[in-house]
């Protein structure tokens, strides 16, 4: 499903080179459910966006679904995105003046589809993560677990085949946090869903199918 | 898309309500300096039917009684002038001149006719004076004021306000209880009130030669090249003819310019107030987008995550932007169309209504250039950085 090879990543000013990642290379499997851990400043969330392709690597390739994505625009590249990827933060990044249905319906709109699908498909998105009843909310309006939840209805509302969660309980407490990695494992188990988690929690790391350990940019065997 | 922007904008409407009714203070001014300017600009391009460049005008009372010697001078005083070998044409009329701010009104409906129309006495050699082209028919001459009927030149300004339907030449109608006229001549136009005013109807009547106190005005049109020592000759020949000095000489193109400044000045203050308000909106769309997008960068994140190209996010922030200025253009429309409707506008319906369109024309090509690029910033704008931004 998602193939790196020899992946580095630097960052440049005039002076100095920062070695984000270096030369990683790791396949992920369809349905799998990887769970990526390391000290901070490690390069996990650099090595999500990679996969995410919401960032470019300095050297190296990725592909996903057999699609190698290098040297694509970046409205191709958005467009896969759209209809392949789901994206869950640790801030939620919810937008806070529409409701959470219009939130979760987002990535549809730029996909196109008619306004009826949009609801269709977003109230579908709601009830598996049981907020249906607070559709017409708005994000300031519900709880931290509440809004992680909207998060992952916006993630999933397009069916994509992989969903990428930038430690998606780092801002829940732990009863909040078990609830969304129900909904996680749930996702994958049930609909097959492929999975990449950056988490510091090592009990939330335990759930998953594997865990790529990272420090200074590389992988730890 | 447009419901989903509809949707931000409803949701900020306090934070855009300032904006909002600026926008629409933008829109009432620029409506009015526009639909002002159209119309000025309409009069100023309306043919004049004169030439007003080589004329001289003596302003002039004789004070005198109307005796068989005062009309002697009068018509010598024509005759040296013309002799003058600079002079073109000499005439004499009423105060009611190009450009002299004087207007005379009429109107009678006597016989079933119905008018009401500026009017002058002129000489017969007025409209050689000025040049005044004829559309049909002929300017009146000295014979035909033998005739039963005085002889009338009215404009086709006139004719089209008037006399719908009637031919024009050898229609008969009272000017005045005594006075029973017979139209021998159209004027192409006559917009002697300044470059920068709507043509009135207008009727050129004789001025018969016992008038001696309408004979006002002294026309006086010098061939072209003549310079200004030509003024000294027409004074000094004035001066001695009158013997007094009770009587001001002017080149009509001096009077011309001081009449039309009176147009330029509020325009020009009109066009400048414009100008700063579209600087002032300008800067504020400019510094308020910059401003929107500065916050907004997490959501430009989040929307390039989920699938959104740089087109639409440049999109979102010109669309937001230009929804709110059709919302503002919209409360600024409903009230300024009801404007001819409850007052009587100073100026013509349809130079109003190309105003509004103008003025709302300029307004959206300014607020889409003002949102190009902070827009264009807001789509390159890297997702990854974005997403991380707080």
């Amino acid at each position: 499903m998602i193939e790196l090879k020899n992946l580095s990543k630097s960052y440049y000013t005039d002076v100095l080179e920062t070695v984000a990642l270096n030369d990683i290379s790791l396949k992920i499997g369809k349905g799998e459910f990887v769970s990526i851990m390391g000290p901070s400043g490690c390069g996990k969330s650099t090595l999500l966006n990679m996969i995410g392709l919401l960032d470019s690597p300095t050297r190296g390739h990725v592909s996903i679904k057999g699609v190698n994505l290098e040297n694509q625009k970046e409205n191709d590249l958005a467009k896969f995105r759209n209809e392949n990827l789901g994206f869950i933060f640790q801030s939620f990044h919810l937008i806070s003046d529409l409701s959470v249905i219009d939130n979760v319906e987002l990535p549809l709109l730029y996909r196109g589809e008619s306004a009826k699908e949009r609801k269709r498909l977003s109230e579908e998105a709601l009830e598996k993560v049981g907020l249906l009843n607070r559709k017409n909310h708005y994000p300031n309006q519900l709880s931290g677990g509440q809004r992680q939840r909207v998060a992952i209805a916006r993630a999933i509302v397009g069916k994509p085949a992989v969903v990428m969660a930038d430690e998606p309980t780092g801002n829940l407490d732990s009863v909040l946090g078990n609830e969304v990695m129900q909904l996680l494992l749930d996702l994958n188990e049930q609909e097959k869903v492929t999975v990449v988690m950056v988490t510091h929690d090592e009990s939330m790391a335990r759930k998953t199918h594997r865990v790529i350990r990272l420090y200074d940019g590389s992988l730890v065997n | 898309m447009i419901a989903h922007y509809f949707k931000l904008i409803w949701k900020r409407k306090g934070k855009n309500a300032f904006l909002f009714v600026q926008l629409i203070f933008v829109f009432w001014v620029v409506f009015a300096v526009f639909s002002y300017g159209i119309s000025q600009y309409r009069y100023y391009a309306s043919p004049l039917g004169f030439d007003w460049r080589e004329v001289y005008r003596v302003q002039i009372n004789f004070k005198t009684e109307d005796t068989a010697a005062t009309r002697l001078m009068i018509k010598s005083l024509k005759h040296d002038l013309k002799a003058m070998p600079e002079t073109d044409q000499v005439s004499y009329s009423v105060n009611v001149s190009p450009y002299l701010g004087n207007i005379w009104g009429n109107g009678n409906d006597n016989d079933g006719f119905v008018f009401n129309a500026r009017y002058m006495y002129a000489d017969e050699d007025y409209a050689r004076v000025w040049k005044i082209p004829m559309k049909s028919g002929r300017f009146y001459t000295r014979e035909d004021l033998n005739s039963k009927y005085t002889p009338v030149v009215v404009t086709q300004k006139f004719v089209d306000k008037f006399m719908k339907g009637k031919e024009p030449l050898g229609f008969k109608f009272h000017f005045t209880k005594e006075m029973e006229t017979e139209i021998i001549g159209v004027a192409e136009n006559f917009k002697f009130q300044g470059d920068f005013t709507e043509e009135d109807p207008f009727l050129f009547v004789p001025l018969a030669d016992d008038a001696t106190d309408l004979h006002q005005a002294i026309n006086v049109r010098v061939k072209p090249g003549t310079g200004p020592e030509v003024e000294k000759k027409i004074n000094d020949l004035v001066e001695n003819a009158t013997k007094n000095n009770d009587f001001s000489l002017v080149k009509v193109d001096i009077t011309r310019k001081s009449t039309n400044s009176r147009t330029y000045i509020p325009l020009a203050a009109m066009f400048f107030l414009a100008i700063f308000l579209i600087i002032n909106i300008s800067m504020g769309l400019f510094g308020i987008l910059r401003y929107n997008i500065a916050r907004r960068i997490p959501e430009i994140g989040l929307r390039k995550a989920v699938g959104a190209s740089t087109g639409a996010v440049r999109r979102q922030f010109t669309g937001e932007m230009l929804v709110l200025v059709v919302l503002a253009f919209v409360i600024a429309v409903i009230f300024a169309v009801q404007l001819p409707f409850i007052t009587t506008l100073p100026i013509e319906k349809d130079a109003y209504f190309m105003g509004i369109g103008a003025g709302a024309l300029l307004i959206f090509v300014l607020v889409y250039g003002c949102t190009l690029a902070p827009s264009q910033q807001a789509a390159m704008t890297l997702p990854a950085k974005a997403l991380h931004e707080e």
